[in-house]
């Protein structure tokens, strides 16, 4: 398993949309290759969920959560993370189960037409 | 143009005199502010009206503030905020209790962080965990990101803030000149109308109606959309957690969370979740944050 350093990678705030594109380019090659990522928040202080959309609930586009879950492991995450990034994988399979928001459209329409 | 600065603070009526100045100056290209009427300035009222004046600078025009006839009281808040200092004037003064005046022309993560932590939150008012202190500085940090990736402002993002001790009262005020979250709520759903009508699943008659019902989509209505769970105007990836956190956060330590823009206010707090038109449109969006120091 290969070891991302974090904090190494981008510093103590992961919170940005470029954070998140940089440690996706980085897991790329080596999910590619069938390995999995150990993802090292050790001296992270923040994050924020445009990191972890950018980053990691992108690669729902590519796979299941079931299989990302087996890929990519987390260590040393800041206290507020699971709870967020639990947000941030039902928004992507979300987002990437119905692409074209379609549902988006009809939920507001209806609501609109209706009144 | 003169304009006469009244004394704003920043409840409703207040923001809507700023909105009121904002129309006024709307084509103006030389303008005066005099402060002489002016008994108070809140942050909302600080970041706004540096903001403003950025924007009259970058079309061209000339802006003069007057501090000739200022009242002591917000002469002296204006000098510790620094906003004093960033319209040319040097003086030296602490900083007081205020979160000081900061403009940000382009997306600096290390200076906005280091402003939402330091000149914010780790001033000794707020009683939380570390813990607590990182995620709501990551919340904090969204509402930036949503700003610099989505307004498209032309001169940046304006900010300003201030502890309050009667009323143990921390705010925060983060301003853009943008398109406005209503406009691209539209602009996105409007895309998502046509894409629906070239791939044929949309009949002419709807595809009409549908286009219809966006462009009359009134600015709380689309304010109300953005804060719903799920929903975001990002079109090639997931998005749109960042208000609802803050507002999971703010709402939970017993604060409240406003959100300007054009016609709509959005009010969130753990007894209110508010959607109402304003009499005066703004032309971005304004978030405004107020926690409780209990």
């Amino acid at each position: 398993m290969k070891t991302l350093k974090i904090f190494d990678l981008i510093g103590e705030d992961c919170v940005s949309g470029d954070d998140g594109r940089l440690l996706y380019s980085q897991m790329e090659p080596v999910l590619a290759t069938g390995e999995q990522v150990e993802l090292d928040f050790f001296g992270v202080d923040t994050v924020a969920s445009p990191f972890f959309n950018a980053g990691i609930g992108r690669w729902l586009e590519k796979m299941d959560l079931k299989e990302l879950e087996k890929k990519v492991h987390f260590s040393h995450l800041p206290s507020s993370a699971p709870c967020l990034l639990k947000r941030v994988f039902e928004n992507a399979e979300s987002f990437y189960s119905d692409p074209n928001y379609s549902r988006a459209v009809e939920d507001v329409m209806a609501k609109l037409i209706s009144e | 143009m003169r304009i006469k600065v009244p004394t704003i603070h920043d409840d409703v009526e207040h923001f809507e005199r700023l909105f009121e100045i904002i129309e006024a100056t709307l084509t103006a290209t030389d303008v005066f502010f005099d402060f002489t009427e002016c008994e108070y300035l809140r942050q909302n009222a600080v970041a706004t009206l540096g903001g403003l004046a950025r924007l009259i600078e970058s079309r061209g025009g000339t802006v003069v503030f007057e501090w000739g006839g200022c009242c002591a009281t917000v002469l002296k808040n204006l000098k510790q905020n620094g906003f004093i200092r960033a319209f040319g004037k040097e003086v030296v003064v602490g900083i007081g209790n205020s979160i000081p005046y900061k403009e940000s022309p382009s997306k600096d993560k290390v200076s906005l962080m280091q402003y939402i932590k330091k000149d914010w939150l780790e001033r000794g008012w707020l009683n939380i965990t570390a813990d607590e202190r990182s995620a709501v500085a990551g919340n904090a940090w969204e509402v930036y990101e949503n700003a610099f990736e989505h307004s498209g402002s032309a001169v940046g993002v304006f900010s300003c803030g201030q502890f309050y001790p009667k009323t143990k009262e921390l705010t925060l005020c983060v301003v853009d000149f943008g398109v406005g979250i209503p406009h691209n709520v539209r602009n996105f759903l409007g895309q998502l109308v046509e894409l629906g009508f070239s791939v044929g699943s949309l009949s002419e008659e709807d595809h009409q109606e549908y286009k219809e019902v966006i462009s009359n989509f009134a600015s709380e209505d689309a304010l109300e959309w953005a804060f719903l769970e799920g929903k975001s105007t990002r079109k090639s990836s997931p998005g749109g957690l960042g208000l609802k956190e803050l507002a999971r956060f703010v709402s939970g330590r017993n604060g409240r969370l406003e959100v300007y823009s054009e016609y709509g206010r959005a009010v969130i707090t753990n007894q209110q979740r508010s959607f109402s038109r304003l009499k005066k449109f703004f032309p971005g969006t304004i978030v405004h944050i107020s926690l409780l120091c209990n």
